[in-house]
């Protein structure tokens, strides 16, 4: 009896510190992905880090049936794009804050360079903010970490197809604004 | 051709390229922390409310006394010991007088108290009563046992009964015959038609 109790305890200890340990994994394999999604949305590094940190604790919460990597690494862009949905939209209420990071030159350029840059970041991003979610979140991440069509379509859980033709169509888009 | 407008995405690329912070694996593990302590600290005191409402209620259903609710139209049952008096509602029910003897004018309540022969009694109709009632019956039977009250002998209700002898032999009912007159039926007389009957 006492070494079934003892065996069962070890089990437990055993799978807690499995799961601890590949939580770890997880966290620094996805925090850049979660953190360059975030801000695709909330546009501020700071709000960025803290819904990304809010969707890996809720990951954590969930983690026996995340286990899988392909499948952790869709559930947390999923959840982080929907927490960086609801964060702007505080953040509106609030008074908008967004940041004036989103420079497409390195800062430390001349000032003219940094000020073409903004000027250009500034309506990218509006002209990505008037896409529609479904066209916004395909071209967002095909942005990050070099993500294929493949890639894309594994993370939305969507077919490839759909990610081939919601790409085309945004980038079509995207001209058309940016003209 | 402008570069921005030939591949918005390359630009979306460079907009994106930002890093955590070197604290943000630390920060995430600390709210994971907060968010379980948290979490057990709801459960305790979940816990310590729901068994401190189940103890509440134990002891509250031992220390308050059991009471059935009373209602306007409840009636009590009264066993046939409590005097009965008649009740307009039930005319059939007799008066039975209680078991004590009205004390007499001038006589003590000590011998009112003396113990009387025990005879038996004819069972008496069971009445109901309002549970008021039945309680003021009560104390009244009980006032008149102890003597605290007293009522003059000629209160007390007779019934009449009829006079003459009551032992005498009951006489025989004489039940008169019906006669009734034969039916004559006249063969001259028109025979009447179902219609004409009605």
């Amino acid at each position: 009896m006492n070494e079934q109790v003892g065996r069962l305890a070890g089990h437990l200890v055993s799978e807690s510190d499995d799961l601890a340990r590949e939580f770890e994994m997880r966290l620094a394999d996805s925090a850049r992905l979660a953190v360059r999604v975030a801000y695709s949305v909330v546009r501020n590094q700071s709000d960025a880090e803290d819904v990304a940190q809010e969707a890996f604790v809720r990951a954590h919460r969930a983690f026996r049936q995340l286990r899988d990597r392909h499948r952790f690494r869709a559930w947390l862009v999923r959840m982080t794009w929907r927490l960086a949905l609801d964060s702007k939209r505080g953040a509106r209420r609030r008074g908008a804050r967004e940041d004036s990071v989103a420079r497409l030159a390195p800062r430390f350029g001349n000032a003219e360079t940094e000020l073409l840059a903004n000027d250009r970041a500034a309506r990218l991003w509006s002209a990505i903010d008037t896409l529609p979610d479904k066209l916004r979140v395909v071209v967002v991440l095909a942005a990050i970490d070099g993500h294929g069509t493949r890639d894309v379509a594994s993370l939305l859980a969507i077919p490839e197809g759909t990610v081939k033709s919601r790409l085309f169509e945004a980038r079509q888009r995207l001209r058309e604004l940016l003209q | 051709m402008n570069e921005e407008i030939d591949d918005p995405l390359a630009d979306l690329v460079t907009a994106l390229s930002i890093e955590p912070s070197p604290e943000f694996a630390v920060n995430v593990r600390s709210r994971i922390e907060r968010a379980a302590n948290t979490r057990i600290r709801w459960w305790v005191v979940r816990t310590t409310a729901l068994a401190a409402v189940a103890v509440a209620a134990v002891v509250l259903r031992w220390t308050m006394p059991v009471s059935a609710p009373e209602r306007p139209g409840q009636m009590a049952s009264i066993a046939s010991t409590t005097p009965v008096l008649p009740d307009a509602l039930s005319p059939a029910v007799l008066w039975a007088p209680p078991a004590v003897s009205p004390p007499v004018a001038g006589q003590s309540a000590d011998h009112v108290r003396q113990p009387q022969p025990v005879r038996p009694r004819a069972p008496q109709p069971e009445v109901l009563v309002p549970p008021g009632q039945a309680l003021a019956l009560q104390r009244l039977a009980l006032a008149l046992q102890d003597g605290r009250v007293t009522i003059p002998a000629d209160a007390w209700p007779t019934i009449d009964t009829p006079a003459g002898d009551a032992d005498a032999p009951l006489k025989p009912i004489e039940i008169v015959p019906v006669r009734l007159d034969p039916i004559v039926i006249d063969p001259q007389a028109p025979e009447a038609t179902p219609d004409q009957e009605r």
